[in-house]
């Protein structure tokens, strides 16, 4: 599946902190249209009017945590193709093997590096199909 | 006239006749008398026993020196025909453990005696010497008495009592379940420690089959035994496994295994022994989950401390004074670190706790070797240091994780590099020999000091160096480079003489297709 390149991302995490260095990464560093949010649930309201090409989404959050709000992505008319890259600080080869049986596209491991993270992204998404 | 002389003369032909043999057949007797009469003495004085014959009105007729020696009697105090009660007299009296009780020497020498009835008895004599004393009657009316010192028998005997006695409470008193089962898997003997861990009374499992200890999957007990019985198996002797088993009220249980063979007269048992390790699991899970949300919590803070540094020395908030650059990056650096650390506990805690996957694969050592250098060659520049493998490096095959294979190359190149001295080379070797390959990383840099050497294996471990070079590690590499190397059925070792740099080798077993579809099978 092409859709050319890749413009732009939706960054769900609960800490601010990583939200606002994501946001310059891949907004300042890599050019891209980047927007956040602190949980599944407000992820789902904003996807109703913004579809982003890729959707990164923390693991660990209170609440619906990553996995639940991908079910709840994949059972929603309209997101259940947006691609999914999972960003864990967990990222043990058996719990990559699950996000990946779940339909991830990609795993990326907390830290990660700044400058490159855009670069990241884009080689997972390209990786997809989508160049 | 005639007649009657000449009858006369035979008969006293005759009479003659008899009368010499009879004399004859006298002294024949009266020799073998005499012979018997000697070779009763000469047994009697030979005998270690002590024996004393008396008559029928129990006057003595026979005794050896061994008698009186038991009974403290001197040679002047006995002579033949004295009668018992006079011998008794003499002797110093001793208390006799007979069955029914204990009776007085005398007493029991004058009524059982008398009435010529068999008895055995021992008794203790002041000087702590033990006599086992008998007494039978003959078929001539006779009665015979004898001695026997069974003071080292009795002792032997009171030590291996003791020295029974004494491995049973230890082996009752001790944590681990003791249980015996001969080869067809029935429980012969079961330990305090088995009742505590099992939960069943010996009565209960005794001459029962081992099986009714073990869950229905999983490798078995009998199994276990079985696969040792079979000798096909690798299993060596004394080897532990951690299996689960049953306890009598249906909970599982972990434990580790150890067994060890006997062999009793014909019959082989096999000695179990049986530690529960419920609470070391446990240990472990808490251990695991502790490192696993400290790793977690420590992550979340450093992804922002590192990515605000990341972005910061990247321009991406503008150009940087050059000394707040270079704090910029001292920052970063040692954020860096901080983020190995956490990661090389994380691998560490995996690997010791047997967690980590390790996908084995039929590969050539040679590729990954050179994927490794290509890794690394970048990391060396940092340091105006070269990789170079030898060209004379063979290849081989060897089944190996490919992934923590480079994990283990990676920390011996980075390692090399950092210590080699600016414009140093690091010469990578692979050789192999029928069995095993092995792959060589060499520096130029100082050496390891000797004192080092010992803990270069160690958690933790970094000599202690003024070179600043050093500082950069986490000090767990190397622990992790050999629990890795371990955990692939290889090893690690090094050599290093001082200013003459250090060889890390790591080796694998050399494994060909087939004997790796093999063991896949197996």
């Amino acid at each position: 599946m092409r859709r050319g390149q890749l413009k732009s991302v939706l960054y769900v995490d609960d800490e601010p902190d990583i939200r606002e260095v994501v946001e310059m990464s891949l907004g300042v560093v890599a050019g891209l249209e980047v927007r956040t949010c602190e949980s599944g649930e407000s992820a789902l309201q904003m996807l109703e009017t913004f579809k982003p090409d890729v959707i990164l989404l923390d693991v660990m959050m209170p609440g619906m945590d990553g996995a639940a709000t991908f079910q709840r992505l994949r059972a929603t008319p309209g997101l259940e193709d947006i691609p999914v890259i999972f960003m864990t600080a967990k990222a043990l080869p058996q719990e990559v093997a699950r996000f990946r049986e779940l339909g991830a596209i990609g795993v990326i491991a907390k830290p990660f590096d700044a400058m490159q993270l855009g670069n990241q992204v884009r080689a997972i998404w390209e990786g997809f199909g989508n160049a | 006239m005639l007649i009657a002389l000449a009858i006369a003369v035979v008969l006293l032909c005759i009479g003659g006749a008899v009368a010499l043999l009879i004399h004859r057949g006298r002294r024949a007797a009266e020799h073998a008398l005499a012979e018997a009469g000697e070779l009763l003495r000469s047994s009697l004085e030979n005998v270690s026993q002590g024996v004393a014959i008396f008559d029928r009105d129990l006057r003595l007729i026979a005794w050896n020196p061994r008698y009186l020696e038991l009974r403290g009697l001197g040679a002047a105090d006995v002579r033949a025909r004295m009668r018992l009660e006079e011998i008794l007299a003499c002797a110093a009296p001793l208390k006799v453990r007979l069955p029914s009780g204990t009776v007085d020497s005398r007493g029991l020498h004058v009524s059982i005696a008398a009435e010529r009835m068999p008895f055995d008895g021992e008794a203790v004599k002041p000087d702590g010497s033990v006599l086992r004393i008998r007494g039978r009657p003959m078929s001539n009316g006779h009665y015979v008495v004898t001695y026997a010192d069974v003071t080292d028998l009795r002792q032997s005997e009171i030590a291996y009592r003791e020295q029974a006695q004494y491995l049973s409470m230890l082996l009752d008193n001790l944590p681990d379940a003791i249980v015996t089962v001969d080869a067809s898997g029935t429980i012969q003997s079961w330990s305090n420690g088995a009742e505590r861990l099992f939960g069943y009374k010996s009565e209960e499992v005794l001459r029962r089959n081992v099986a009714m200890l073990l869950p229905e999957s999983g490798l078995s007990l009998e199994e276990f035994v079985q696969r040792y019985l079979d000798m096909q198996s690798s299993i060596p002797r004394g080897v532990r496994r951690e299996i689960e088993v049953l306890h009598k009220n249906g909970r599982r249980i972990p434990v580790d295994v150890g067994m060890s063979e006997m062999r009793i007269g014909q019959r082989r048992v096999f000695t179990l022994i049986v530690r529960d390790i419920s609470e070391r699991r446990e240990i472990e899970r808490l251990k695991s989950s502790f490192v696993s949300t400290v790793s977690h919590e420590l992550r979340t803070p450093l992804t922002s401390i590192s990515g605000s540094l990341g972005l910061l020395a990247g321009g991406v908030a503008g150009e940087l004074p050059s000394k707040a650059s270079r704090l910029i990056e001292i920052a970063k650096q040692n954020c860096e670190r901080l983020i190995r650390l956490i990661n090389d506990i994380l691998d560490l805690e995996k690997a010791e706790a047997g967690r980590l996957a390790i996908n084995l694969e039929l590969q050539q050592v040679r590729p990954i070797v050179i994927h490794a250098i290509e890794m690394n060659r970048a990391y060396a520049q940092n340091f105006g240091v070269t990789i170079e493998l030898d060209p004379e490096s063979g290849d081989a095959p060897v089944l190996v994780d490919r992934d923590r294979f480079i994990q283990v190359l990676t920390n011996l190149l980075s390692n090399a590099a950092k210590f080699s001295p600016r414009g140093g080379t690091v010469r990578v070797r692979i050789a192999s020999d029928p069995d095993a390959v092995s792959v060589a990383v060499h520096d130029d840099g100082p050496g390891i000091p000797a004192a080092f050497r010992p803990s270069v294996f160690q958690k933790f471990a970094q000599a202690d160096s003024s070179d600043s070079r050093a500082k950069g590690g986490t000090g767990l590499g190397l622990s992790i480079a050999k629990t890795l190397m371990e955990r692939l059925g290889g090893s690690i070792d090094f050599e290093s003489s001082d200013g003459r740099g250090t060889t890390f080798r790591v080796s694998l077993p050399i494994r060909h297709a087939q004997t790796a579809a093999r063991n896949a099978i197996a």
